[in-house]
This record gives C-alpha cells, sequence and structure tokens, in this order.
C-alpha cells in the first residue's frame, strides 16, 4: 500500500477529527519556510573573513604606507593612475607624451619606472622588456578602482625583486561591489573624450564583471603625440562550494599613440600597441587559521614601431646644412665631406648601397608567466606566518633591439615567508626573507626585520630594516639596438648596446616611522624618517669610443664620418651609480564627517651619490650631481567637501621641486598644479547620475618630462565635463 | 513526510496525558543541543529559585519532552514552557487553563506573526534582541559611525520606521535598500556601502543566510565598512561585533518568568523582548579595520547601563 494511503486509512480510524485537523493545520504552518526560526540565531555560518584573510592594519604594517580610497579618487578628479600618484610622499609623475606616464618612488627614474613593483589585483603589471609599467595600456578604468596601497619603501620579501623603491597594489571592485551597469562619458579639452561601460551581475554562485572603455585625446599642445586606446576586461568570481573559490580576470586593450618627430632620421610615426592578460586564483580555506591560494597569470605587451627613412640620397638632398649648395652638386659635396671623391665613391667607400635605415625605437614584443602558491597560516591568536613559491618566465623579443629573431627568455623560481608576530600587545614583529633563482645568476636573498611598538591604541612607533634587489630588465641585460640598412641584421650603426654582463641594483633601507590613529577624531598621521643606500644602480651613459660596424672594411674612415651623422658611439648600460636618501615624509588624512576629507602629504629628500655620465677617449666622467634625480621637496593636498543636497566640491594641490629626469627626459624646472572638480548627484528617472566638471592646472602652465626642442611638454589649463549613470 | 511522522507520534503518545498538578512541562522543538540546554539550564535555574524564596514550587516535577511526543495531552500542568516556533505551534498546548510561556520565538517567525493559533494565555519570551539594542552596540563600539546602513526585505518595510526611531534616538542615521528579490541583494548592498560607515544586519534569512554572508562581509570589508550582526556565528564569520542572546541568557529569563508564573506574581501577561543579552567582538577585524573598541565585558556594562529608549 502506497504510504499516504496508509496515512488516510489511519487518519479515518481517529475520532478526534477535530485535532486532526488542527494537527494538519499545524504542521501546514510549520512545513512553510519560516524567515527567521530560532535555530538561525544558533546556526554556524562560513567564515568570510577568518584571521588568515585579514589585512593588516595599518598601525602594525612595518612599512609606510599610502592609501588612496575611492573617496580620495574622486575627490581628485584623476584620469589616470600616475596623476593619482601626484598624492603620494615622495613620488616623481612625469608624462613623457599626453596619455603616457612614468612614476617612481624617490625620483632616480627615466620613462620606464624600473624600480617599483606594480600590482593589479596581484598581478605583477611589470613589463619585463622595457621595464616600469605601461599605463596608458592596462584596460582598468579609475572608476574600477576600489583602492590603491602605495608601500612607500621595498618590499622584496613580500613582492619579490621588482619591489625595490616601492610597491603601487591596486586594487579593483569586485564583481560583487559593483552589481548593475553603470555608463561614464567625459569629454573636454586637449580633444579629450572617453567612454567607459560596464556591467556586473551574479548568476548563481558566479559573480562577473564586464568593463569596455574608448579614448582618444590630442595629447599636449606642442607636441604630435595624439591617442586612442580602447579596452576591454572581464572579471569572474565562482564559488565551487563554502571554502573554495575561483577567479579569472581577463584583459586586452589596443592603443595607438603618436610618436617622435620630424628630422633626418625620422619622422612622426604611429606606435601601435596591443596588451592582453589572463589570471586564473584559486583561493582555498582549509579552516579559519589555514588558507591557500595559487595564482597564474600572463602578461603579454607588444609595441609595433617602424620607422623607414628616405633613400639615404634623398636624405642628403634634406640636409640642412647643404641647403645653400645647388642641389645637382649636394651629393658630391657631401660625399667629400665624408673623405670621399662622390656620392658613388662615397656608397663604395662605407660598402653601402643608396637605401633605407629601418629603425625601430620601441618595438618590441612581452611576455611575463607567472605561477605562485601562498599559504597564510595562524598557529596562534599571536602569530600569522604566510610562505609560498613560485615560477616566472620572462620573454622579450625585438630584433630592432635585441639583435635577433628569437626571443630571449629568462626564468626565475622563488620561495618566500612572512611571519607577522604579536610578542606582547604592544610589541608586533615582522619578519621576512625571499629567494630568487634568476637563470644563470647567483641566488639573491632580500630580507626585511621590523618592529611596531604601540604606546597606546593611537600612537605607534617602527623600525625597519631591509634590503631588496633589482634585476636588470630584460632590454637593460641583452639590448643591441641597431640601425639597419634596407634589412634587419644588414648593420650600418650600434646605437645602444650592453657590453658587459649587469648585476642587480640593491637598496639597503632603514626607517623609523610614527602611526598615529585618533579614530574619535577622525585623524591619521604617518610620519617617516629614513635612510636609503642605493648600490650598483644601472645607469646608461654615451660611450663614445664604442666601434660602429665596420661592414668588413679595412679602412673604416668614411663609414666612421658617415656614422657619426646618425649617432656617435654607442649608449651602454653599467652598474656605476650610487645614491644615498634621507629624509622625511608626512602622510596625514583628517575626515572630520562623512562629509568632508582631507589629505596631506609632504616629503623632503636629500639625495648625495655619483653616476657615470660619459666615456671618451678611455676617459670616463662621472658627476656627483645626483641631487637633481631626486625632487627635494614635494607636496599635496586633497580636500573635499560633500553637500546634502547632492553637491561635492573638491580640490587638490600638488607641488614637486625642481628634478632631472634619467633617459630622455630634462631638467623640469619646480612646478605646482592646482585641480578643481564641481560634481552633482541626481536621480534620473529614478537612476543615480551624477554630472562633473573638472579643471585641471587652474593656476598656470606646467613643464613635464620634456624641456627641450622639438619636445616640450606643457600642462595647460584644461577643463573637462563628465556624466555618469548608473542603472 | 514531515505530516505522516506526526500523525503517527498523534496516535502513540497519549502517555503524557493527564499530567500532575504541580507539574511544569517543557516542550522542545527538537532534540538538538540546542534545546535541550536551554530547558536543562531553566529546570536548574527554576528549582534554583524556588529553593532560594522556600517556595512551593521547590517539590516541582518538571517534565521535559520534544513536541513530537505530545500528540493529545489534557494536561493539567500548571505551566508549559515550549522552547522554539515547533513547539509553540502544537495546538495541543493550549487546552486546560494553565499559562503557556513560549520562549525562544524570534520576532519575525510565523507564529508570532499569526499571534499564535489559539487565544490562550500566552507569555512570549523574544529570542531577538530590541532595536535599540543594536544601535546602543553601534554607538558604544564605533563612535565615529553615524550613518548605519540596513538591507531590509520589501515584505518587512513596515520595520523601517521602528528601526528609523531607535537609530534617531541614539543620534544615528538609518539609511536603507529595501531588497524585493534575494538575488540582487549583493547590487543593494554595493550601492548602500557609499553611503554608510556601519552595515547593520537583523534577522531575517531572506537576506542573512549561508550563502549571502560570505558576500556581505567580503564587500563590506573591501569598503573599510565594519558589519554588525545579530549572533555569535556572524561576528565569528567577520562582522565586528553582534549583541545577541544566549541559551544561558534565554534560561535566565525564562526561569524568571517562569517563578513569576508559578508564584502569581504576574499582574498582566506581557511578552518579553530579551533582557539578558551578550556580547561578542571579533577583535581580529576590527584590528583590521584599524579600530580600537573596548572589552566585551565593558561593551556589555554600556549597554546594560544604558538608558532604556
Amino acid at each position: 500500500m502506497h504510504p499516504l494511503k496508509r496515512f488516510i486509512v489511519k487518519l479515518n480510524g481517529i475520532h478526534h477529527s477535530l485535532w486532526s485537523l488542527l494537527l494538519l493545520y499545524s504542521v501546514t504552518v510549520s512545513a512553510e519556510p519560516e524567515v527567521v526560526s530560532e535555530a538561525y540565531f544558533f546556526d554556524e555560518l562560513p567564515v568570510a573573513l577568518g584571521a588568515t584573510r585579514l589585512a593588516q592594519p595599518l598601525a602594525d604594517v612595518p612599512t609606510a604606507m599610502t592609501i588612496i580610497n575611492k573617496e580620495m579618487i574622486e575627490a581628485s578628479g584623476a584620469m589616470s593612475i600616475p596623476d593619482l600618484l601626484r598624492l603620494v610622499p615622495g613620488f616623481t609623475v612625469g608624462f613623457y607624451a599626453g596619455s603616457r606616464a612614468t612614476a617612481s618612488y624617490h625620483g632616480l627614474v627615466d620613462q620606464y619606472a624600473r624600480d617599483m613593483q606594480v600590482l593589479i589585483d596581484g598581478r605583477s603589471i611589470y613589463d619585463p622588456g622595457y621595464g616600469g609599467v605601461s599605463w596608458a595600456d592596462m584596460p582598468i578604468d579609475m572608476d574600477d578602482i576600489n583602492r590603491i596601497e602605495v608601500i612607500r619603501g621595498p618590499n622584496a620579501t613580500a613582492y619579490g625583486s621588482n619591489a625595490y623603491a616601492g610597491v603601487i597594489n591596486i586594487i579593483t571592485n569586485h564583481p560583487a561591489d559593483a552589481y548593475g551597469n553603470k555608463i561614464i562619458s567625459t569629454i573636454g579639452e586637449s580633444g579629450r573624450k572617453r567612454i567607459h561601460g560596464m556591467h556586473a551581475s551574479q548568476i548563481s554562485d558566479f559573480s562577473y564583471k564586464l568593463s569596455a572603455s574608448y579614448e582618444e585625446g590630442d595629447g599636449f599642445h606642442e607636441r604630435e603625440d595624439s591617442y586612442d586606446t580602447s579596452s576591454f576586461y572581464f572579471h569572474g568570481d565562482k564559488d565551487l562550494d563554502r571554502d573554495n573559490q575561483l577567479q579569472i580576470i581577463l584583459g586586452a586593450s589596443r592603443g595607438t599613440y603618436e610618436e617622435g618627430f620630424s628630422d633626418i632620421l625620422q619622422k612622426v610615426r604611429e606606435l601601435d600597441n596591443t596588451y592582453n592578460f589572463q589570471q586564473l586564483n584559486w583561493f582555498h580555506n582549509k579552516n579559519d587559521s589555514n588558507h591557500f591560494q595559487v595564482q597564474f597569470y600572463h602578461n603579454h605587451l607588444k609595441v609595433e614601431d617602424a620607422y623607414e627613412s628616405p633613400l639615404i640620397s634623398d636624405m642628403v638632398l634634406d640636409l640642412e646644412q647643404l641647403q645653400a649648395i645647388p642641389e645637382p652638386l649636394r651629393l658630391d659635396f657631401f660625399a667629400m665631406q665624408m673623405g670621399a671623391a662622390n656620392f658613388n665613391d662615397f656608397l663604395s667607400a662605407a660598402d653601402i648601397n643608396n637605401g633605407r635605415f629601418i629603425i625601430s625605437w620601441l618595438g618590441l614584443s612581452s611576455h611575463r608567466y607567472d605561477l605562485e602558491f601562498e599559504q597564510t597560516l595562524k598557529p596562534s591568536d599571536h602569530f600569522r606566518f604566510a610562505w609560498g613559491g613560485g615560477l616566472r618566465r620572462d620573454e622579450a623579443k625585438s630584433i630592432q633591439n635585441f639583435h635577433q629573431y628569437e626571443p630571449i627568455t629568462r626564468d626565475q623560481a622563488r620561495i618566500f615567508a612572512n611571519s607577522e608576530w604579536y610578542a606582547k600587545n604592544d610589541l608586533v614583529f615582522n619578519v621576512g626573507g625571499m629567494l630568487e633563482d634568476f637563470e644563470g645568476e647567483p641566488p639573491l636573498f632580500s630580507y626585511r626585520g621590523a618592529v611596531n611598538f604601540h604606546i597606546d591604541k593611537q600612537n605607534t612607533f617602527r623600525i625597519n630594516s631591509s634590503r631588496a634587489y633589482r634585476m636588470p630588465t630584460l632590454f637593460e641585460e641583452h639590448v643591441n639596438f641597431v640601425v639597419f640598412l634596407d634589412e634587419p641584421l644588414n648593420d650600418i650603426n650600434t646605437w645602444i648596446k650592453t657590453q658587459q654582463d649587469l648585476d642587480p641594483q640593491v637598496i639597503n633601507s632603514l626607517e623609523i616611522g610614527y602611526h598615529g590613529n585618533f579614530n574619535e577624531s577622525g585623524v591619521t598621521v604617518d610620519v617617516k624618517i629614513f635612510k636609503e643606500k642605493y648600490r650598483d644602480i644601472i645607469i646608461s651613459y654615451r660611450d663614445f669610443d664604442f666601434p660602429d660596424p665596420d661592414r668588413g672594411l679595412a679602412d673604416t674612415t668614411v663609414i666612421d664620418n658617415f656614422n657619426l651623422l646618425i649617432h656617435e658611439g654607442a649608449v651602454n648600460y653599467i652598474n656605476d651609480g650610487e645614491a644615498d636618501i634621507r629624509g622625511i615624509e608626512v602622510d596625514a588624512h583628517f575626515k572630520p564627517t562623512h562629509r568632508d576629507l582631507l589629505y596631506f602629504g609632504y616629503s623632503y629628500l636629500h639625495t648625495e651619490g655619483r653616476e657615470i655620465a660619459w666615456k671618451n677617449e678611455g676617459v670616463i666622467q662621472h658627476d656627483n650631481d645626483v641631487n637633481r634625480r631626486a625632487p627635494s621637496h614635494t607636496f599635496s593636498f586633497l580636500g573635499s567637501h560633500r553637500f546634502g543636497s547632492g553637491f561635492q566640491i573638491s580640490t587638490a594641490y600638488y607641488f614637486t621641486d625642481n628634478v632631472t629626469w634619467y633617459g630622455e627626459g630634462d631638467n623640469i624646472p619646480s612646478y605646482s598644479r592646482w585641480d578643481a572638480r564641481l560634481s552633482k548627484s541626481f536621480h534620473l528617472f529614478s537612476k543615480d547620475a551624477e554630472i562633473s566638471l573638472l579643471i585641471q592646472n587652474i593656476n598656470h602652465d606646467n613643464l613635464d618630462f620634456y624641456n627641450s626642442a622639438p619636445y616640450i611638454n606643457k600642462w595647460e589649463r584644461n577643463a573637462y565635463l563628465q556624466a555618469k549613470l548608473e542603472f | 513526510m514531515l505530516s505522516i511522522c506526526l500523525a503517527f507520534s498523534f496516535t502513540s503518545a497519549l502517555s503524557v496525558a493527564n499530567e500532575p498538578a504541580n507539574k511544569t512541562l517543557l516542550i522542545l522543538s527538537g532534540d538538538s543541543s540546542v534545546y535541550q540546554q536551554a530547558a536543562d539550564q531553566t529546570i536548574s535555574l527554576i528549582k534554583h529559585k524556588c529553593t532560594a524564596e522556600n517556595h512551593s514550587c521547590q517539590n516541582m516535577d518538571f517534565k521535559k519532552i520534544v513536541f513530537t511526543d505530545i500528540s493529545n495531552i489534557h494536561s493539567d500542568a500548571k505551566l508549559i514552557i515550549t522552547f522554539g516556533t515547533k513547539a509553540a505551534s502544537q495546538p495541543q498546548i493550549y487546552r486546560g487553563n494553565h499559562i503557556v510561556i513560549r520562549a525562544m520565538l524570534p520576532k519575525q517567525s510565523s507564529i508570532v506573526q499569526k499571534q499564535g493559533i489559539s487565544k490562550h494565555s500566552n507569555i512570549d519570551v523574544y529570542i531577538d534582541q530590541p532595536y535599540s539594542r543594536y544601535f546602543e552596540l553601534i554607538s558604544t563600539t564605533l563612535p565615529r559611525a553615524n550613518r548605519v546602513g540596513l538591507l531590509i526585505h520589501e515584505s518587512n518595510e513596515a520595520l523601517v520606521k521602528p528601526l528609523r526611531d531607535a537609530a534617531k534616538s541614539m543620534g544615528l542615521t538609518l539609511n536603507t535598500r529595501v531588497v524585493t528579490n534575494t538575488t540582487e541583494t549583493g547590487k543593494q548592498l554595493s550601492r548602500l556601502l557609499d553611503d554608510i560607515d556601519v552595515f547593520l544586519a537583523i534577522p531575517d534569512s531572506r537576506i542573512h543566510n549561508n550563502k549571502t554572508i560570505s558576500n556581505i562581509l567580503m564587500t563590506s570589508y573591501r569598503n573599510n565598512i565594519p558589519v554588525v550582526g545579530f549572533s555569535s556565528a556572524y561576528v565569528r564569520a567577520g562582522a565586528i561585533a553582534a549583541v545577541y542572546t544566549t541559551l544561558d541568557n534565554i534560561a535566565t529569563q525564562v526561569a524568571e518568568t517562569a517563578f513569576n508564573v508559578l508564584n502569581e506574581n504576574l499582574v498582566t501577561l506581557k511578552n518579553e523582548q530579551a533582557v539578558y543579552f551578550s556580547v561578542s567582538i571579533n577583535f581580529d577585524v576590527a584590528r583590521s579595520l584599524g579600530i580600537t573598541i573596548p572589552s566585551e565585558s565593558e561593551v556589555k556594562n554600556i549597554l546594560n547601563t544604558a538608558p532604556k529608549k
């Protein structure tokens, strides 16, 4: 008999029919899903924020750190990450083209900021080819950023050998923090237009975020550096079960950038950059005290930059110095200047034909593959420990830069461990080390030891000593930049060539810091006094003695004379620089109410050192004026107030002292910049909307990075209008 | 299937009928340790009180059964105490002239919302905290927090006003976002977080459940917003603090109420808020967020001495 039929028979046999009905009613009531039952108050819940997943509080962090949160990003009106980094004490930011920037801590930098490790959601975006970060190619919108943590000081024990001067850790909005749709459109002076769209949602246990952006602009007024970039980004998070999460992040971008200027060896050209990355993370919570993650990522940057000159004879005819000579005589006159009887004799004596130069200043393709395992343990209430290991392959390929078709690779293996020990309630020790084994190099050991002493709940002092290394980039180590004639490997002039093995740079840092956290008044202050010793700095200098290819000639007089017109000697990279930087930095936040925000940043740097300047006829010249390589003073201020009516007004002020950039950069006099932003939030058809007006460089024009013809980068007052709609 | 089991128990549980007069019957909503512990502690405390006061109830007989064992009670027990909603939902317990103390009842449970099955003489002892206590906890632990955020299911929108009034009396502003569909919890939370200093979780399994609380806690944490919860488990999961009723707290209050009933001290039968409570603080989370919080006992003392509003 079917159980239900048996049940009905039994019911029929019962006399208390009323009670039966009541019972059935009560069963019906209790079978309804309760919104809240008493068991709900006692149910165990999955531990989302176990001790192993929590970030260290600022008072316990071993190094000085500046946090730029979402509110600050919005208030600053910054339209790019480098712009935002102007807020950070000790930072030097330079735009070497309208949309392309370099940013580093404590100066000593050219257009490739090789001393900084930069991560987005745990993925290093440091380019192994040239070094630094190709900021303009990163598929990330300012609106996608949740916060930026800037570690001011070496931190190789946690982030590896590129975390040399500091670390920029960018954390984007998790899909779950951004559910919905958003469109942001910006239009303004200098031809700047940007549109960004974002959609984030959830399908069962899978959260995802999709975004796409397009931007174009004219760049600096007096430069031919217009640009356009488009990008795509995807972030998906899947909860496999209570203790396992899978994360996949993908992104791609494409950009074209005007570059160069017109002279005998080049004309304005267009770089065609492509960038893509793939990142996969698996997070596993073994228990509340044992968490680990495995991460794999791949980054790829390709810069297409090819220039083919006119025929040599046409270039000669265009030479400014020969314009006084009648055109029919110019070629032979030129040849005589080179030591030949006539132009044909010149070609023959130099063993060249009347061909075209092939040059690519920036053309390069790079890959980074990285696999890392990290486990965090909390064996006791007072001790937390993270350890792990990783494997990395860096690859770069460029016939023009490396003089070979095959890619150059470098493998790295690493193990690391960091511990946080609360010896007493008021005493925290942070000790860590990283051992890195680079292919063909002796192992490198970076370390850090720090003690944080809490005077009371508000006041903390810390002392921190660390050592970190920076490996030479693949470009620095293997560059053999050659001007070819007609086809690759037909060398005519060597422009840049590293002539010896390079060692890693090393930095030793000592920091004494104070951190004050006054919750009740909304004040946070961090003061840092420090001394940094940079040794074996990798410097580029002009070696005038470096011979160009002799092309198999016994007498190289003519080709040597000709090469002097193209490029005299060659640039060489060498470990021949050192700098001592001492100084003080202040980072202060004040949030008197939830409507107000004030931030101050200040740094004073005293820089001393020496560096190789040039080599000529066997004489090596050094330069002791290294103090010009880092700004003595930087100051930043950000203030914002939200009115109840939906209006917000904010302003930012930045000052950077005189600095001389390395590489192709120039001396830039001290400058100040004042920005202001006014915005109004409102509802549009019951959707959240905001419109804002941003004015940059209100006070006066400013030079940036280049300050000598034909490159003069000058920021002018620019106004932008931005509209945002969330639905 | 549940209805079949109950029907069988209906026919086989006549043994508990005709209880003696000087008897208290404790009916549990299950045999889990939660109910057993609450009932045992309640019995112990009543006995202790009766003995201390030399009251006739010191000779009282206490009988503890699970609700599935009461199908037909014609009890002459002087007092029935139910623990949990299932026990309180049994119609048999309302037959007779005894008083029923219905302990461990969430205010949002259907039995409370429907005001019970019978018009019997009941005293409900809620497991929930009075709203004012959540806001007292916030004021005590997070003095810089002025804007409290709350996600509320659309069917509970009526609660917004009393909650807002309770917040206002503590000088706090309550910002709410209404969730119409449980799938949009994350979306409403992410928008709410922009305008608040602390997120308050109140009991509602449509918003706070095993599937959602990880996201709620992680999203709030990523935005530097502390979460104040309603259970110790929420604190273990990552909330910064919670005020809640423990089993001991329940037993203490129920025992006091029961003694008053047995002592015929009650002037009126009145439902009771949770009088006794406990506080849990997640100091790891607090430290990570850079927030300094007094000890749990200090916070509890402050809440105990807070003027009742």
